[in-house]
Parts: structure tokens; sequence; C-alpha cells
């Protein structure tokens, strides 16, 4: 059973040209999904409606056979996602370890040195960190929160090439690993050469592609 | 992570934004603090001076040719031997009515007055009658008397007279008249210096009249000898003219019980061969409570007794003057206070609603990862209220210190000047006794400690504007959604 599906999704904004236009994909668990498009094309604005941070225009988005407007927008943030932003979206008075424990359910500190940092690391304040340093507390917060779905919006976007490597390896290994539906939002070729399924957003449309 | 902690987070990782907050509760509830216990230590002393000078009311028959001419009569002839040209045909003052008033509750006594012109044998303060000299109208023997003439005050008991209570008149040496008095006397210090006397000397007075309407008689066969008991000092300033008689002095007024000025009123009317009337005119009642005037006022004239026309009113002279100064501080700190908390309102409302705003990236983030609005709106009532409690409990830890420092400011700037004088004088037209009026006063004193009413009552006002302007300014941003507010930073 897919753990996330799209059906007839169609959004557009106010006095605009649909956006997206009767969608209709599933994703499942223990895969990484890369969504491919050139900029403007919609990319974050899907990922905002799967994670419940917006409202389809028509359709419905299902989590495990379940509409996700159901129990609400507020659950399905809460129990069901968790995002990885291109600027990390730490709270930027807290600590790494005080970021991951804001939704964890399990201890913060066993993640973080998991994903390679210090106890040292954890406990100083985010800005403090680099830059990759910053997006694995981001991970480290989607995976203390065990979430099924971890929706990543262009996250290696203000990393240099060899983070970005590291970071698309993370993500991978973290679909695989803790067994989490991955769909990664972005524009680079490298990112989605790691991916297991690869879609390409054009005019209100995904279309599997295969990246070589 | 629970709210609370992720409150007392940020309150302790954001300690500039915590501290400036701190320190604007705190100055905004010490303005509210000190307007309010300006406003309260004024009330407590008006209510004070009111309980002592405020309790009486005054019981009068509508005497006075200028203010009352339907009160009076014109005569001539036989019909005027007294030498005025009016009798009094008013309403009078009955011993039944004054009986019925001392039965209602609450009132606890009554003082009588009346006022007249004597003639005595001292050498008196000179005024117009010094400087005159005879003429076809007035002979130099007439001249003579009318510079030995002066106001006499007969009342029942000399302190409770207005002037004694105000303090305008003080008694320096002896005593004052009191009841059951018989011939007994008061000077002023000016007399007592000017005709070397003392307590325990004595000296004459005597009552005059017009005989033939045209010459004045002093009755001195039957002059009274008084004794002075106690001296009085005029604190007072009066404003005097080349045409102030020696009667309008302050300085020379007599003060006697009401026997010796019965008994001087009968002498005369007995020489004009009048029937006596009774000339005490004006009753001061005394009540133990007030705030029961009002109703006791209301009773004295639903008596059987009561005639109308009679003048009834609150004895509102003794301390409406001392209580002018603390009516100023009073609305001052009235409106203090209600700046203070307009003035608070507005403020953190603006200051809160930039916190709030300047949060957005904050709150996009709580939201995206599945903090609901609620939670993190009562986040941010928690810090605040936080932050609240900490200036409020600074403020009330200073206020001892705070309050004293304003109450002390506030003394100095009321302050009379020294060389201001505390009451003035003025000749009342038509009748023998002058209008003293307090012009300044003494020192206002400020009193006050902080009670747990006021705490009370502070604390919930800064909590509820603070509340008020987290919630309006957090819904503001609630409303965007979330996707927005991530787009937005």
């Amino acid at each position: 059973m897919s753990v996330l599906q799209l059906k007839n999704l169609s959004f557009s904004y106010t006095g605009r040209k649909a956006i997206l236009e009767n969608l209709n994909v599933e994703f499942h668990r223990g895969q990484m999904y890369v969504i491919l498009g050139p900029s403007g094309c919609g990319k974050t604005t899907l990922l905002s409606l799967v994670g419940g941070l917006d409202s389809p225009d028509n359709g419905t988005i299902e989590f495990e056979g379940q509409d996700i407007t159901q129990k609400g927008l507020e659950d399905h943030r809460k129990n069901n996602v968790s995002f990885i932003f291109q600027n990390y979206n730490l709270i930027d008075y807290m600590t790494p370890e005080e970021n991951v424990t804001l939704t964890a359910k399990e201890e913060a500190l066993p993640i973080l040195e998991k994903l390679g940092l210090s106890k040292e690391e954890a406990k100083r304040n985010v800005l403090k960190l680099s830059g990759g340093q910053q997006q694995r507390v981001a991970i480290a917060r989607a995976l203390a929160s065990q979430n099924p779905i971890i929706l990543a919006d262009e996250p290696t976007g203000n990393l240099d090439e060899d983070t970005a490597k590291e970071i698309t390896s993370i993500l991978k290994d973290t679909a695989k690993s803790f067994h989490r539906c991955v769909i990664v939002v972005s524009h680079s070729n490298e990112v989605a050469k790691q991916a297991d399924v690869v879609y390409e957003l054009r005019q209100g449309n995904l279309t599997k592609i295969v990246v070589q | 992570m629970t709210v609370g902690k992720r409150a007392l987070l940020y309150l302790t990782r954001k300690k500039g934004r915590s501290i400036l907050l701190i320190l604007l509760v705190f100055v905004m509830s010490s303005f509210i603090l000190i307007g309010n216990s300006l406003k309260s230590s004024a009330d407590k002393e008006i209510k004070e001076i009111q309980n002592s000078l405020g309790n009486s009311f005054i019981l009068k028959e509508p005497i006075g040719l200028v203010d009352y001419p339907d009160n009076y009569e014109y005569v001539s002839g036989d019909d005027d031997p007294l030498g005025i040209g009016v009798n009094y045909i008013g309403p009078k003052v009955t011993p039944d009515l004054i009986e019925d008033i001392l039965e209602i509750n609450d009132v606890t006594d009554y003082f009588a007055t009346f006022n007249d012109l004597a003639i005595v044998d001292l050498e008196l303060k000179p005024g117009l009658w010094d400087m005159n000299t005879p003429d076809e109208e007035t002979t130099e023997e007439e001249i003579n008397i009318l510079q030995h003439e002066t106001s006499v005050i007969y009342c029942s008991i000399g302190n409770l007279h207005r002037y004694f209570r105000t303090g305008a008149t003080e008694i320096v040496k002896g005593r004052n008249i009191q009841k059951e008095d018989h011939y007994t006397a008061i000077i002023s210090e000016y007399l007592a210096e000017k005709n070397h006397l003392s307590v325990g000397d004595t000296f004459l007075i005597s009552t005059y009249a017009w005989t033939d309407k045209i010459s004045l008689t002093v009755l001195s066969d039957d002059a009274i000898t008084v004794k002075i008991v106690g001296i009085f000092r005029a604190n007072v300033e009066q404003e005097t003219a080349i045409t102030t008689a020696e009667d309008q002095y302050l300085d020379n007024f007599i003060f006697t019980d009401i026997m010796t000025g019965t008994e001087l009123t009968k002498i005369r009317d007995e020489y004009l061969d009048v029937e006596y009337d009774e000339w005490i005119s004006e009753y001061t009642f005394f009540v133990d409570n007030p705030e029961n005037i009002d109703e006791i006022m209301q009773q004295v004239k639903e008596s059987e007794y009561w005639v109308d026309g009679l003048l009834l009113t609150r004895d509102k002279s003794s301390y409406e003057a001392s209580i002018k100064p603390l009516k100023q501080i009073f609305i001052l700190a009235t409106i203090l206070v209600v700046v203070g908390i307009a003035g608070c309102a507005i403020i953190l409302f603006l200051v809160l609603t930039m916190w709030i705003k300047g949060r957005k990236r904050e709150v996009a983030i709580l939201l995206s990862i599945g903090i609901n609005k609620k939670k993190v709106i009562v986040q941010m009532v928690l810090e605040c209220v936080t932050v609240s409690v900490v200036g409020l409990v600074l403020t009330f830890v200073l206020s001892t210190a705070t309050i004293n420092g304003c109450c002390k400011a506030t003394e100095y700037i009321t302050a009379p000047k020294s060389e201001d004088p505390m009451y003035k004088a003025s000749v009342h037209w038509g009748f023998t006794e002058l209008d003293i009026e307090k012009v300044s006063s003494e020192a206002v004193q400020l009193d006050y400690d902080l009670s747990g009413r006021d705490v009370v009552w502070i604390t919930l006002v800064i909590l509820a504007i603070s509340t008020g302007s987290v919630l309006l300014a957090s819904n503001q941003v609630m409303r965007i959604k979330p996707k927005e507010l991530l787009q937005m930073t």
C-alpha cells in the first residue's frame, strides 16, 4: 500500500493559470523520490500541498488511504510528514539538540551523532554551525519525529558540491535504513541521480523520467 | 518539547529583548502605581479632613437685607424703636426644631452663635472713626463712642466657631468660651497688648440704643463686666481701607458667651420697651458620620417644626479650602492613572506587535513542523505573562522607594510658600462679621502603603493589556497561511 497518494490534484494561484493539473501519483516507504523541474514550475507548491501547508483547489491527498483533511492539516504536519528546507529553517536561539527535541519522539543526541554531529556541537547554538551541519540537524529533526514521510525542498540548494553529495546520501540512507518515504524537490540532476524514482513537473503535469 | 520549555528558552536566549520588555512593564506599571498611590493618598487625606472638618451642617435664618429683602419690612416712627429702619419677618429657628434635630440619630451636638455691636472700655485698633471729626450728623461724643464700638461674637462653644475650627484664629493663652460660661470673654493678642490685659483681667461691655432714632446712647449703667478667660491670635491677612471701621477689624473682635449676649440684648430691649427677640440666627449641628449628612439634612426638612425658607447647608467652609490642593492632586493623579493605563496599552501593543511580527519565521517553522497554532499562541502569551510578572515584581519590590519619592516630590511642589498668608479676611457687607477665606493650605502630607488590593488590580491591568496585545498581534500573524509565512521569510 502506498503511504501517500495524490488523486486528481489541481492547484492554481488566484487569477493565474493552473500550476498543477490533475496530478495522480503514489509514493511508497523505503523510496527516495526526486521531483525535478524548472524554477517556477510548481515544485515547492506541490510539496506545500503534500505537506499540508496549503490546500488544493481540487483533488485529494491521502495518507495511507485516508484523506489528510479528515484529521486536519495540523495533525498531518505533526504526525505524517516532516520538512527539510533549503535554508534549514532551524530555530535560531536553540541548540541542535533543542531543535531536534521540538518534535522528537525519541532521544535527539543519538540521531545527531549518527548524522555526524558531536555532543559538543549538538549543544552549541545552531548559528555557529556550518550550512552542512545545519542541514544535518534539519534531517535529524525530521528523523526524530518518526513521521513516515520526509519532504525536502531544495535541501542542497545552499550547500557546496561535496556537502550536497553528503546530504543527498544521507537522505537516501534515511529512506532505506529508516524505511521512510523521502520526497525531494530539486533542480539538480546530481540529486536526481541518487533517487529511486524521478519525476519531472512541467506545465502542471508530473511525468516519470530516467536521469542519466 | 513543552510549550513552557519553549517559552523559557526564548526568554533566556533572547535576553536583550526580554530585559527590554521587563523594563517597559516596570516603567508602565510604576507609572500606574505612582498615580494610584498619589490618588489614594489624596483621597485618604480628603476623607480625614472631611471627617474632622466636614462633619457639620448649618441651620440658618435667611437674614441680610441685601440678600433677602423679602424677609424684611420697612418700619418707621414708633414701630422702629431700634432705629434700624427694618424688621425681620422671615422664618425663625425655634427651640422645638432644635430639639427635634438633636433627636436625630448621629447628630451629636450643636453650636449657636450670633453677632452684634457693642461698646467696650478698651482702646481698639484705630479705624475709620479714629480719623473722623465731628460734623452736623455726628457729634464728638458719638465719635468717641464709635471709636469704642466693636463686633462681639456670642457663641456657645468658642472652639466650634468656624474661625477657630479652620485655624483662622487660635487660642494662645488661657482657654476658649465654653458651654455654661457666663460673663466670660476672649480678646485678641493685639487688644491684650494694647490695653495691658491678660487672662483673668476684666473689662466692660455695654450695649447701646439709638435714642429718638437719632442719638446714640450707651447703656453704660447696665454695662456687664466680663472676665478674660483666653487670648486669641488672628492668623489672617485682612484687607483694609480708610473706610474700615473699628468694628470691622478682626483684631478688635471680642468673643463672649451666649448668656452674656442674651443679657445685653434684653437690657437694650428693656430700655427701648420692646419685646425681647432672640438674636441667634445660626446653628451648626455636628454629626458622628459625615457620610450620613445628606440623609440627616433630609430628615431635618421633614421635621414637623421645619419652616420653609430656613437655610440648611453643609458646613463646607471649614474644609473646602483645606482640601483644595488635595483635590488638585487627586485630579492630576487620576489623569496620571488613566494616561498610564492608556499609554501602557498603546505602547505595549505596539512593542508586542513588532515583537511578534519579527518572529514570523519562527512561527512559520513551528507550524511547518506540526506544532499547532494554539500552542504557538500559548507560548507567546506565556512569554509575555512571564515578562510582565517579572516587571511587576520589580515594580512592587521597589514600590516603597518609588512611591515615597513621588509623595515627597508632590508635597514639596504643593507646599505653600512661607510668605503666603494662610487666610484672608474681607468685610461681609451688611453684617457684623468677616468673611474669612483660607487661601493656602498647610503643606500636604501624603502617606501611602501599598495594599494587596492595589497589587491585584495593577497586576490584572498589566496582564490584561499584555495578554490582549499578544493575542491581537499574534492573531494577525496566525491568519496568514503557513505556506505564505514561510515564503515571507
